[in-house]
């Protein structure tokens, strides 16, 4: 028992010693056992006697020498520029994409996407689902205080309506597809089988790609639209001290967009706008790198120390497409927590918001308890010549 | 409720167009990443 504790202790020193400052004379230069137990604790391991050991040019052979031919490293030289992405390499087809033959990365997007974001991401989506469950419960339907008043007023006008549910039908299905890629292996394959799983992917993959244009076109068009109604105001610090009317009695004064429309507003173009060209980027694969400039931008003005430090900006095609890939999947879950919350409140959460997006139609009690100022604006307009609805 | 159905089938056409539309104009990532080289046909 004490030769066991001593030898863990023994193993703990070894790893906690300063891995970088070790004397590899022993193995020639090469990986130690201390560095291969280092690795399997997972810890961080300067690799830089690896990584760098990739041959001189300058000490080359001649090419009449043995290794001449080899640019003066050695096979193993060769090989583990190959391993580290720095061997220079002559493709006929694909260019740089098909010169990095070796992506570590590779494997820590393939752990990161199959464990913390489907993990983190799926229970944000249950979570959130679980909370309005629990809030319905607690709080029950938002009713108009007084009751309906049974006169209407046009709250969205048709190209809104319009604009509206090109975004909200391409976005359950953008979701619901991206959901079925992201866990149909977890998922579909142990009850449907592979042939089901690669099948149904297929078309989802098809359809996700495509009906991404629509999501986008619509996102354009009420950014037009309401960009002006949803730019901050002073009213949007009352709703947000009375909690919007939605915990409480009182109902704050709003404008067409009340603050917590601003939100979902401003959620669905900021995290639109990021799943958009993140999307672009897998629609289109290695054609539009971003990340690389982005960390750039993000070194030079200082931003990147809230990540740690100096973030890389020299990243092979495939890191551009991982990190692309799990940003946008990352951003989709948070909107589609986002827009879970959205359809709630505008269905069974609060009665008479449905109409304003089906018929475009309210009633002018809800409309006096949500938006009060967006309603007398309307009457004010009522009562001059030529008005126009919901402007 | 027309707005909602209009809304859906816009959604509807643009995806059919994007993907039958692109490919026919060189979109498509098979024709982007490939050359005669790899090509077996």
């Amino acid at each position: 028992m004490l030769i066991k504790r001593l030898m863990a202790l023994f193993v703990m020193l070894l790893l906690a010693g300063p891995l970088a400052a070790q004397d590899r004379a022993e193995t020639g230069g090469a990986q130690t056992l201390e560095d291969i137990m280092a690795r399997q604790a997972a810890q961080e391991v300067d690799d830089a006697f690896r990584r760098d050991a990739t041959g001189d040019p300058e000490a080359a052979a001649a090419t009449k020498d043995q290794l001449g031919s080899l640019g003066g490293v050695s096979d193993a030289e060769v090989w583990r520029a190959l391993r580290y992405d720095s061997a220079d390499i002559t493709v006929s087809a694909g260019g740089r994409v098909a010169e990095t033959l070796v992506q570590s990365s590779g494997m820590e997007w393939t752990l990161f996407r199959e464990g913390p974001l489907a993990t983190y991401g799926g229970w944000t989506l249950l979570g959130t689902i679980g909370a309005l469950i629990l809030f319905f419960i607690l709080r029950g339907r938002i009713g108009v205080d007084g009751g309906l008043a049974g006169r209407t007023v046009l709250r969205f006008k048709f190209v809104e309506r319009f604009a509206h549910w090109i975004l909200a039908g391409s976005f359950i299905v953008l979701g619901l597809t991206g959901l079925a890629i992201l866990f149909g292996r977890a998922f579909i394959v142990p009850t449907f089988g592979h042939e089901a799983n690669a099948a149904i992917l297929r078309f989802s993959i098809f359809v996700h790609n495509n009906v991404s244009w629509a999501f986008m076109l619509a996102l354009v068009m009420i950014f037009v639209m309401w960009v002006w109604h949803n730019l901050p105001s002073r009213l949007d610090l009352v709703w947000f001290a009375q909690a919007g009317g939605i915990v409480g009695s009182k109902h704050p004064p709003a404008k067409k967009f009340n603050a917590g429309q601003k939100l979902i507003f401003w959620s669905c173009i900021v995290f639109g706008g990021l799943i958009s060209v993140t999307g672009l980027s897998l629609i289109f694969p290695f054609e539009i790198p971003v990340f690389a400039w982005v960390f750039g931008v993000l070194n030079a003005t200082g931003l990147a120390e809230l990540f740690g430090g100096a973030l890389p900006t020299t990243l092979t095609p495939h890191a551009e497409m991982q990190l692309a890939q799990v940003l946008h999947a990352g951003f989709a879950f948070l909107l589609m927590a986002i827009i879970i919350a959205h359809i709630y409140i505008g269905s069974v959460g609060m009665e008479g918001a449905s109409g304003a997006m089906t018929h475009g139609e309210v009633d002018e009690a809800w409309a006096k308890q949500h938006h009060s100022i967006w309603l007398e604006e309307m009457k004010e307009k009522e009562r001059q010549p030529n008005a126009t609805p919901a402007e | 409720m027309k707005a909602i159905f209009a809304g859906l089938a816009a959604a509807v056409v643009i995806t059919i167009a994007a993907g039958y539309g692109l490919p026919q104009i060189g979109y498509a990532s098979e024709d982007v990443h490939s050359n005669e080289n790899v090509r077996l046909d």
